[in-house]
Order: C-alpha cells, then structure tokens, then sequence
C-alpha cells in the first residue's frame, strides 16, 4: 500500500478508501457506449464526510502534487470526470445531507454530494420548488450540479442553476475551505444575499468542472411551488420552422414555464409501439409546460399559449406531451431535446430567433452523412435501434459492428461542430469534447481563466484531465 | 447464459446512472412509480460505483473483451449482489443475467462461489436439498397428510417446505383442502429446484435438477404446480423453460391459487384474526414475476385483520437481503443490515409481517431476534390456515 493510501485511510478511514485493480478500472469511465469512454485510471478513489475531510484531502495532494478529481455520478458527457493517470478521485457521496429549507427566505443549502432529486423533493413536500427540473436521473449531485451549470424544465425563466446559486462553500487544492456569497456572511440571518459587495466570485467555480475546487456546500434561491401545472403539445411541419420559431419567441415573451420541441423522430420507439400518434407532416413538436398558482391561472396560461401556437399554424397534438416518463409534470427524461428552455438547441447556446438557420445547418450535415431518418435521434444522434450516443463515437469504443457507423457520425460531430461554433454558437459542453475550437473562440479569455487557475492550483492538480489544465 | 451468449448487451449500458440512485427514483413524491429514495442495496452498503448495477456491467465487458483478469476482488463484489431487480425497475438492460453469466465465469476460472455456497451446491449436486439433510427426510412433512403421489395438481414443497418450514407446507394442503383441492405431491422425487446453483455461477447443476423435476412432474401427470416459495416459484417460471423448453404444466404460487379460490368462492375464511400485519414482497415474487396484488387479496380477506403497507411496497419494496440464499450465506452481515432495515421499517406499522418466501421468513425472523425487535414473521399459507 502506497503512502498516499495510508495517508487517505488515515483521514477517512478504511471503509471509505477504494483501490483495488477492479475498483480503479470501474472510476475510468463515464457516460458512453458500454461505459466506454477510458481515459485512465485513479490509483485511489476516496469518500470524505466532512468539508474538514476534504480539505486534508487536498492538502496531501498538494504535498504530494497528486492530481484530484471530483467526481459524482459520472453521468456528464464531457468525460470530465476521469483522471488522465493516476490520482485521486474524489467522490462526496457520503456528504449528502440537506443543510437547511429557509422557508422564510426561500433558501435551500445542501452539501455537495446531496442528491439534486432529494433536494427538489424535500422542497416540494414543503411547499416550494427547486428553481430548475433538470432532466436526469437520481444519482447527480448538487455540487455536480454547480460544476455543470445544470439546465431543466422552467429554464426559460430562472436560466441555468448558476443564476439560482446565492452560497457556496469551496476547498481550495491548497486546502483552504472558502465561503462565498451568503455563506461568507451566514450568520442570525443564515443565507439570503449573493452578492458580498466585491467582485461575484461564486461566478468562478460554477460550470468550472471540478477545476479550481470541490464544492463542499451549495445554498439556491428556491421558488414557490406552483399549484397547478400541465402540459400541451403543438406540431408544426419542416418548412414552416420559421413560424415555429415565431410561436417560441412568444411563448418566451408570455412567461411560458418552459418549452422543449423535439422532432417527431425523438418518439421514434413510442411510435414503433404504437403509444403516440403523430400525423405524418409533423416534423417538430414544442411540448410546453404551463403552470399557475391556481387552476384558473393554468387555464389562463393555457389558453394564451394555445392562441399563441394557433397563431402561428401550429396543429393541436393533444395528449402527446403526457408521454413522459412520470406523467406530465414529473417528466424528467425526454430522450434528446432539441433544446430546453431559452436560446439552447442541438447542445449548442444561440439565440431563439437564428433556430431556422441552425436547424438548415444541422440537417444539411446529417443529408451529407445519410443520417437524416427517423432511426436516429437528432440532438442526441443516437441510432434508435442500438446504443450510438452521439458522445460515443467521439469518446470511446463501441461495439465492434458498429465501428463504421461510429466513424461516419465521428465526421459528422466535427463538422457541425466546426459550423455552429464558427456562427457564434456555444457548445454546452465547454470544450471537452472539441477543446481547439472554444480556444480559438475565447482567445484572450481563455489565457484569462488559466492564470485564474494558475493562482488558485500552482500545482495544477484540480482536474487535470480538464480544457482548463 | 453466458457472457458469449450475452456480449452484445455488455455494450447496451450507457452509464446515464439510473441504476447509481443516491436519492428519490423521481423528483416528485406522488409521480407514478415514485420510490421514497433509491439505492441500489450493495451500493448502500459500500458506497461506491463498483458496487453498482452499470459497475459490475461494465467489470464483465472489460473481462470478456479486454481479458480484464478475474480476481478474487470481483467474488465479494458480484455475490454480495442480492439479485432483488431493483435496477429492473429502472433500466431494461439485462443486468441479472449478466451478472449470472459473470457468476459462471468465475466458477468456470475457479474463482468463487464462496466456500458456503459451493459446499451448498455440493449437497443439492449429492442429495438433492442444499441443506445436507438426508433425502429421506423429505417426505416427513407429508407424514399422515395421505396425499396423492399423482394427480392434476401438485404440490412443489421445495426444501424449505420439506425440512425446515414443514409448517408452511401443511399449512397449504389444509387450505386447499379447504377449497376442496387434494394436492397430489412428489415426495422423495422432488428434489431441489437448483436456484442457489443458478445464481451463483453452476447452472450445470440446477439444470440437473430442472431437468428431473420437469420429468417426474409429468410422470405425475400434473397439469398446475403448486409452489409456496417465491424463489422456487421464480426458477420454475423463469429459468426451467430456458432449459427444459416449454413446461407441459402450468406453475402458480400459493398467494396466486388461493387468490383465485377466493375470487370464485371455492375458498372462505371463516375465523377472525385480530392482528395487524404488513405484507414484505418477497423480491422473487415481486419484481421478478410482478406479483403483487395476490397476496395482498389474501390477507385482506381475512375477517378482522388490519392491514398497512410498509413505505417500502410492491415495486420497491426492499430485499430481505438473503439474495436467493447466496448472498446470506457468503456474507451473513451484509444480509443482516439488509434484513435489519426490513425488519425495522416493519415494526413501525405492524406486530406481525406476512410473506410468501420461506427463506424470507428465515431471514427476518432470525434478524428481529437478534436486534431485539419484537415482531412475529409468519408465511402467508400459516396465517390464511389459521383463518380457516
């Protein structure tokens, strides 16, 4: 056993310590075809339970210049969550607990490895809402959450969680535990500001993937549950994509809780199974979730919507927006939005209004590459029928029958990428996947977030397998 | 089947982590098939990815395609796994199956079972019972009961009802009786139904003993099974056509038959029981074979009795931890925090709990005597006896 490993058995003790050959194999991968995305091995994976833990943790890695990476569920595609070689992968599952539901200042704080689907349930037991759905399973975490700058259902209002995040408790690689935002002052009047009167840092380590530090502690701002929410379908044909875009714009406009359209090739299976009925000159399908503090204002909201939708030549679909896992206010998987909420379609950010323009790109390059047809999913570019999750021909192996198909969607990927980026689009996955292209976007403001992490890691040992490194 | 047999699915899994639960299955408490929370339960007991469903999948990919080497490591990961299904309910993949053909590929390299379970299979593999006991000893049970060697219905007593729950099987032939049913039963040529071997990695062994029940049971001329046990139930149901092909009877467990007597009046109880009890789904009853309302109709015929649900029902209901015996019997401990949980959660409701698997019966009773909780565990066929 090494004496990194004893150092860490030491802090955490030994039940919480993992390094076996099979326990190191199973951390070399995330979200991909068969798990499949392998880039290297940790040589120890430990389990803290106290923001104490954590920063002893990190002061050995300093010592040792040991790289750390934290890690949640792994269910992130960016594969940012595995170590380049060796080091230490850091996973807060044990520090689960919810700290506090301020129902009085509409507050909830958590420690980072609260689950995102605890949290918005203790939350609705109590009258309140989590200001995103976000659109996943249960094992994410909030500090996952902040690394990733998560999205969900009501994005169109509240935006990503970033907006949402009034505290954050943070340990540094150096082994400094920092409160911001309302934790730097939490105190009688427990959480309630963001903002400390200085420059916003909390800013700095969200969507910052694990990079700079490991999120001990997370306080959101919270909504008031609405009481009432449901939810209709509207279809519109290929060529009339620009009054859809038109019905979003204005949905967007009238406060809609939040709007997701899809392709009719996204029901590709409910179709096959005959659970959905679809008439054949719908292409795409805005599924839109309305809500109210009373049924009257749902039906209100409701009404204005449909008038919005009609007025703009969309075609009722009925109950196809109930197709969600859950029923329709619980939906929480779709199977590949085309985008959700505001100005965020095909994983790239662009606003509402340009939709036409880059969903004439996206169909051009699938043309190119004869992916255009109902077995693939179009944002997602999962084949229907096996598993060729759009991130698995970039970032692994698959199935050795499928390596042909992988290699067409491979050039695929890089060119829409290459497309959408050079029009002003941003990927959502901030460059893990196609590092060279942000770069060459963010110029003076990627060399500025790297001396930024040159400050706070001189050693570099937060999540070096990041873009950031 | 084995990993060969099964190579395509070992890519299926996209790690999304539904089967990595930490918290709630759904965000929303009253969602359709909303779950307090989830985890999955060796995950809860060691906490990280390994010990997961798309861990120990991804572990039997890198074996059969990278020739990743089978260690001694992978026998308490692979058999601490308590078979309940739960990731079933979250995921289609065929994560049981593949976690059976691991089993065998282990015991194919010479790693694993545990010495516990192989020492069981030796005895199933020599006398027909996992226990050890002598083959005779089956039929004592049956002792002054006059029952039928062949008939149309029969009685699969399985080795918990023959040797160490004998009570649950007399208890049966008197409620079918009750119903007007004389079971015919297989006596000394019933052997066991080989589960234990097929969940942990020697399905040689409970095809030998699929392929002779299968054989007397159609000697017998029957053309319903009868089983008390869940497990047994399960393999019958499940894995017998798999080797045997398709079963020339039908199989039904207890809680089903007895249900159905009840719906058409074949079977009234008379006698009240003033107890309040909960049901435990046995998981091979439950999310194996979806089997949820028979016995819950059962009980709640019964004159008097109160009823409740523990939080844990029906599709997520937790395991007792015995995991087919082969989890219990490798690590006795981990079966015990898993029983532990069960049993508590079950005294907050009830004085007594109801099931329809002896083994889990076994488990809960010996684990609420140990942690000094005061609740009575009885199978479902006891209590509807004492009902008659």
């Amino acid at each position: 056993m090494s004496n990194l490993i004893q150092n860490l058995i030491n802090i955490v003790g030994q039940d919480h310590v993992a390094y076996s050959p099979v326990d190191k194999l199973v951390y070399s991968h995330v979200a991909g075809a068969g798990g499949d995305f392998v880039r290297g091995q940790p040589d120890v994976i430990v389990m803290p339970g106290s923001p104490a833990e954590v920063s002893r943790i990190m002061q050995v890695a300093t010592r040792t210049r040991t790289p750390v990476v934290p890690r949640a569920a792994g269910s992130y595609h960016g594969g940012t969550q595995i170590p380049n070689q060796g080091g230490i992968v850091v996973d807060l599952a044990r520090m689960n607990k919810i700290l506090e539901i301020d129902e009085d200042r509409m507050i909830v704080a958590a420690q980072g490895g609260a689950s995102v689907y605890n949290i918005i349930r203790q939350l609705d037991e109590r009258g309140l809402r989590f200001p995103l759905l976000p659109q996943y399973t249960s094992a994410p975490t909030i500090g996952a959450a902040v690394a990733c700058n998560i999205s969900g259902i009501n994005g169109a209002r509240r935006g990503r969680l970033g907006e949402n995040i009034v505290g954050l408790e943070v340990v540094l690689p150096d082994g400094e535990i920092l409160t911001l935002g309302s934790k730097a002052y939490e105190g009688k009047y427990g959480h309630y500001h963001r903002y400390m009167g200085t420059p916003d840092v909390i800013g700095l380590f969200v969507n910052s993937g694990g990079i700079l530090g490991i999120t001990t502690e997370v306080a959101i701002k919270v909504d008031h549950r609405m009481a009432v929410s449901d939810e209709i379908s509207y279809g519109w044909p290929r060529d009339k994509v620009e009054d859809l875009t038109k019905a979003i714009y204005w949905l967007q406009r009238y406060d809609v809780c939040d709007v997701t359209t899809l392709n009719s090739w996204n029901y590709y299976s409910a179709l096959q199974r005959g659970k959905v009925n679809i008439p054949e000159h719908i292409h795409f399908i805005n599924n839109i979730t309305v809500d109210g503090h009373s049924k009257e204002e749902c039906n209100i909201a409701e009404h204005r919507f449909r008038e919005i939708c009609e007025k703009y030549g969309g075609t009722d679909l009925g109950e196809l927006g109930r197709f969600t896992k859950g029923g329709p206010r619980y939906h929480t998987w779709r199977g590949g939005a085309i985008w959700i909420g505001r100005e965020f379609s095909l994983m790239f950010y662009h606003p509402t209004m340009t939709l036409p323009e880059v969903y004439d790109i996206y169909e051009q390059k699938c043309r190119k590459y004869e992916l255009w047809s109902a077995k693939y999913i179009p944002t997602w570019f999962s084949n229907t029928e096996k598993n060729v999750l759009y991130t698995y021909p970039l970032l692994g192996e698959t199935y050795p029958e499928d390596w042909e198909e992988v290699e067409n969607l491979r050039h695929w990927f890089d060119e829409i990428h290459i497309e959408l980026t050079k029009l002003g689009c941003v990927e959502y996955l901030i460059g893990d996947v196609f590092p060279h292209i942000v770069v060459d976007r963010l110029g003076p403001a990627y060399e500025f977030i790297k001396r930024i992490k040159r400050v706070i890691d001189p050693e570099n040992i937060m999540n070096p397998s990041h873009i950031w490194r | 089947m084995t990993l060969e047999n099964l190579k395509k699915e070992l890519y299926r899994c996209i790690s999304c982590s539904e089967c990595y639960g930490r918290g709630p299955n759904l965000p929303f408490k009253d969602a359709e098939n909303s779950t307090p929370y989830w985890i999955c339960p060796i995950l809860d007991k060691f906490g990280f990815l390994t010990y997961t469903p798309q861990g120990l999948m991804f572990i039997a990919n890198k074996v059969y395609y990278k020739n990743f080497p089978i260690s001694e490591d992978m026998v308490q990961i692979y058999y601490s796994c308590v078979s309940c299904n739960r990731c079933g309910t979250q995921c289609t993949r065929p994560f049981l199956d593949i976690f059976r053909a691991m089993k065998e590929e282990m015991a194919l390299r010479g790693v694993g079972p545990p010495a516990p379970v192989k020492k069981a299979n030796e005895n199933i593999k020599a006398l027909h019972n996992f226990m050890g006991a002598k083959p005779e000893a089956r039929i004592k049970w049956a002792e002054g009961l006059n029952l039928p060697k062949t008939g149309e219905m029969v009685f699969f007593a399985g080795c918990y009802g023959s040797f160490r729950y004998p009570k649950v099987s007399q208890a049966t032939v008197r409620v079918l009786r009750a119903a007007g049913v004389d079971v015919a039963y297989m006596g000394e040529e019933e052997w066991c139904c080989g589960m234990i071997p097929g969940w942990s990695g020697q399905p040689d062994i409970e095809a030998e003993m699929a392929t002779h029940n299968v054989e007397v049971l159609k000697k017998m001329g029957a053309k319903r099974v009868v089983i008390a046990c869940a497990e047994g139930y399960r393999t019958f149901v499940k894995e017998y056509p798999k080797i045997v092909g398709k079963l020339p009877f039908e199989v039904i467990h207890t809680s089903q038959l007895v249900s159905e007597f009840m719906k058409n009046g074949r079977l009234r109880l008379t006698k009240e029981v003033k107890e309040k009890v909960t049901y435990h789904d046995p998981c091979f009853l439950g999310r194996h074979c979806r089997e949820y309302d028979a016995p819950r109709l059962a009980i709640n015929a019964i004159p008097k009795i109160k009823f409740v649900e523990m939080e844990h029902n029906g599709l997520f209901a937790d395991c007792c931890g015995s995991g087919a015996g082969v989890t219990g019997m490798s690590y006795p401990h981990l079966e015990k925090q898993d029983a532990a949980k069960r049993v508590r959660e079950a005294g907050l409701v009830a004085e007594r709990i109801v099931t329809t698997c002896p083994r889990c019966v076994e488990t809960l009773k010996r684990t609420a005597i140990e942690i000094n909780i005061k609740i009575e565990v009885i199978d479902l066929m006891e209590l509807l006896a004492k009902a008659l």
